[in-house]
């Protein structure tokens, strides 16, 4: 049985533009242009694109906020704006950006509103509350208001608040968005483990490519409000190929460096871009034979971020 | 002085963007201005005057005062608290211009945007459905205007006052409520102060709220002539230097706890 | 009802975060009750110049003001946060409320619980009760009902405007003043009796605003007067009915007001 199902959906807004001083036009807009695709139980899904590609659209059409202009959707075989409530109970929610918690109550007292408003038995919650607890290691914090948390702290607190209610499916929408790389780590470890463990599915939005790489078998890429690419990631690596930059700083100016696995793209005084494939050369590697050819006082590097891939899935197609 | 032309000119327009609000606004506005006028309108049917007022001059004041209420801002201005809460406050302190000047000539700035499109609007509302009064004397309309701006900076000194309180206490919006409905009441919104009696209007008429909506009222419906209404004029200029200093004490004070305990 | 039992405790919540600031709170709480006095003084100063309005005394007015004012505030407790729509909308609290398995309306309502309103229900009461203690109302059971039934409609029917009124903000974003003008307007005109208003002020405020059920109706009852504007006799007992009607409506356009945000976002 597949967890979510969508065929064809559509999402078209109404934007006014102004065109005079007080005369506006109205302008239709598709967020979502025929989007189809399924994700399996159990399954963990990146769902990527950059800003404004319909992700998050897409996600409130699943979680039943937003009804879909046209097409059909079916979460866990449930139509979700038709029958929100009961959906309700069998997913879980969290946006990145904001917290479902009460900021002014300490984090211990928004679970237990939580579990009045899930009606979890109380075997079911004292259980999760105390795996999630050590899992997530919120015992810290848990007597503290929530405005006082960190942004790490609430995000694990949001984590634990949206799956008291052992959901079916979890919807995430930007998880790690300005979390520093510990946080980063911590949060999916856990969703790796709540994936495997517990069999929960996951759909999650992200434009950070860290994220897909350590979670998601599996990435849609959306981009103008339609799927540009459904499968794993190493294939598009392998496919579209997506480089990576190193940047080094020498002591003194040098002609473009040549090294074996790399492509110098620009130089500009002492510093020089060299693009290369992660899989084929290794950076450590790539900074020995610079070494050898002259003094480097700093390097960087920068990984392919989700516009580039965008891009070059474009670029080939 | 050009700096601070320039800084009233950006107060106009900030609120011109919000023209669904500035509508709304207005409805409402004129919706209170009509339940009121139907409330003297009953009043006056029994009685004939009231310390001089005739049913027309109280209806001109009730929806001039209504057009009013946006252009004094009586309610829920915090910007300045809210910068002492966040510590911009502390930066903002330090830029080469006068703190108070700077805020005085933005709420002028505002003040005359809500005066044209949230002041007007209701008394010409009111003026197609009642009998209003307009000034007889032409000089009336300058005078006026002078008085408007005049208590337009009472009201900005007040709540400027009000927001520094922001320094010594922890939620500024009891402070707020508090003082704005006790500016409603004796500044003569509510109920024009010639209502009331006699004792009470003579302690009221020496508090700084008269100076807000009454003395403006007096000089359009011509209650004040001549030398009267240029007194009425200096007392309000009175109230706006007395208050103003006290507001610069008060940032004074304020900010030296600012520099003490860093914020 | 089980529900019921759920809003309860997040509204309890909200409460007692309020009471983590004691001090503030209790002034605020004072501060509430003296300035609603306020609104009192400009009734009290117009009847230091007449001994009727439009053939009223003024404790009859003050049973208005009371009465309509003691539902009005303790409406306000739990409706006053519609106010706070179009921020719940923007800040995307709204979407968190579609994604639990409760009501929409319910959890609006218990988003916020303004629990400083109490002091200008104790200033109503006081009102109500000085306006009885002078008016020697001829007290049976049905007028005892009448007078139950008339604090009750009268919450209710505050509620259902404050619902109806506040959800225009899913239509028109900046236009929340525009419910002000029936929420605080219509409690206003309620201090009044109806029959000072002009007529099509009557009938938009009986007919299509129910703010004459609110007090002035079943006050006419209750105190045993006569109604200037002929109005027949029948709408005195009418308020609960009204209430009930006034449910169905506000529901129906809180429907229709979440559909929207459905299908527009915004």
């Amino acid at each position: 049985m597949n967890a979510v199902e969508l065929r064809d959906i559509r999402k078209t807004f109404n934007v006014y533009r102004r065109t005079g001083r007080i005369r506006r036009e109205r302008v239709e807009v598709d967020a979502v242009a025929g989007i189809s695709f399924t994700v399996a139980r159990g399954e963990m899904v990146g769902y990527v694109g950059p800003n404004g590609a319909g992700k998050s659209t897409t996600v409130k059409m699943l979680t039943g906020i937003l009804v879909p202009s046209s097409g059909f959707v079916r979460v866990l075989d449930l139509e979700p704006t038709r029958q929100r409530v009961e959906l309700a109970r069998r997913i879980g929610v969290v946006f990145g950006q904001r917290t479902q918690l009460w900021w002014d109550l300490p984090l211990r007292d928004s679970f237990e509103l939580l579990r009045y408003i899930y009606r979890i038995p109380s075997d079911v919650y004292e259980r999760n509350l105390a795996e999630f607890g050590k899992v997530l290691d919120l015992e810290t914090f848990i007597d503290t208001p929530v405005r006082q948390l960190s942004l790490g702290q609430r995000m694990r607190g949001d984590l634990a608040a949206a799956l008291l209610h052992d959901p079916e499916i979890l919807f995430l929408d930007e998880p790690t968005i300005g979390l520093d790389v510990v946080a980063k780590a911590r949060i999916r470890e856990f969703l790796a483990r709540l994936n495997v463990e517990r069999g929960t599915t996951v759909l999650l939005t992200t434009h950070d490519m860290d994220d897909i790489e350590r979670l998601c078998k599996r990435m849609l890429v959306i981009d103008h409000g339609r799927v540009i690419y459904d499968g794993d990631l190493q294939t598009v690596k392998a496919r579209y190929g997506a480089d990576s930059v190193l940047v080094v700083d020498l002591e003194e100016t040098a002609p473009p460096l040549d090294v074996p696995g790399a492509t110098v793209e620009r130089v500009d005084g002492p510093r020089q871009w060299l693009r290369f494939r992660r899989e084929h050369t290794s950076a450590a590697s790539l900074l020995s034979h610079i070494a050898s050819k002259a003094a480097v006082r700093d390097i960087a590097i920068q990984d392919p971020d989700i516009e580039d891939v965008v891009r070059r899935i474009y670029g080939s197609s | 002085m050009r700096l601070w032309w320039e800084v009233a000119r950006r107060g106009f327009r900030r609120y011109a963007t919000y023209r669904g609000a500035t509508f709304a606004g207005v409805f409402t506005n004129s919706v209170f201005g009509f339940i009121r006028a139907y409330v003297y309108l009953a009043l006056f049917a029994v009685v004939r005057h009231i310390n001089g007022y005739t049913v027309s001059d109280t209806l001109t004041y009730t929806f001039l005062s209504q057009g009013m209420l946006m252009p004094l801002f009586i309610w829920g201005w915090s910007e300045i608290a809210d910068t002492v809460y966040s510590g911009q406050i502390a930066t903002d302190l330090y830029r080469p211009f006068d703190y108070e000047t700077y805020w005085l000539s933005q709420d002028l700035g505002r003040a005359t945007y809500h005066a044209i499109l949230r002041g007007i609007p209701p008394f010409v509302v009111g003026a197609v459905f009642f009998t209003l009064r307009l000034p007889h004397d032409p000089e009336t309309w300058l005078l006026f205007c002078v008085s408007f701006y005049l208590a337009v900076a009472v009201s900005f000194a007040l709540r400027f006052m009000v927001n520094l309180s922001a320094f010594w206490i922890i939620d500024v919006r009891g402070v707020m409520g508090l003082s704005a409905s006790v500016w409603t009441l004796l500044s003569g919104f509510t109920i024009p102060i010639a209502f009331f009696p006699e004792t009470l209007r003579h302690i009221i008429d020496f508090t700084p709220f008269v100076a807000m909506l009454e003395m403006p009222m007096n000089i359009f419906l011509e209650r004040v002539h001549g030398v009267a209404a240029l007194q009425t004029l200096g007392v309000q200029l009175f109230w706006v230097v007395a208050l103003l200093t006290a507001g610069r004490i008060m940032l004074k004070a304020g900010s030296q706890k600012l520099v003490v305990q860093g914020g | 009802m089980a529900d019921a039992a759920v809003f309860l405790r997040l509204a309890g919540s909200r409460v007692r975060a309020q009471f983590s600031y004691r001090l503030s709170f209790l002034l605020q709480i004072v501060g509430a009750f003296l300035l609603s006095f306020l609104d009192f003084v400009a009734i009290l100063v117009i009847f230091l110049h007449l001994p009727r309005l439009a053939h009223w005394t003024l404790p009859e007015v003050a049973f208005l003001y009371g009465s309509s004012y003691v539902a009005f505030k303790a409406g306000d407790v739990i409706g006053g946060n519609l106010d706070k729509l179009p921020l719940l909308i923007r800040m995307g609290t709204f979407d968190q409320v579609l994604t639990r398995p409760l009501g929409t309306l319910g959890q609006t309502l218990t988003v916020d619980i303004d629990i400083r309103h109490v002091g200008g229900i104790v200033q109503g009461l006081v009102v109500l009760l000085y306006s009885i203690s002078r008016l020697h109302i001829a007290w049976d059971p049905v007028r005892a009902v009448m007078f139950v039934a008339m604090i009750a409609s009268a919450l209710v029917i505050y509620g259902a405007i404050w619902v109806s009124a506040n959800a225009v903000s899913f239509w028109v974003m900046d236009a929340r003043e525009v419910a002000n003008s029936v929420t605080y307007g219509g409690n206003f005109l309620s201090q009044y009796p109806m029959s000072i208003y002009s007529i099509w002020m009557r009938r938009l405020f009986a007919y299509v605003i129910p703010i004459a059920f609110v007090s002035y109706y079943p006050a006419l009852y209750i105190l045993g007067k006569t109604d200037a504007t002929h109005s027949p006799f029948v709408l005195r007992f009418l308020s609960p009915l009204v209430a009930v009607a006034s449910v169905i409506v506000a529901r129906f356009i809180w429907r229709m007001a979440v559909r929207r945000y459905r299908s527009t976002g915004s």
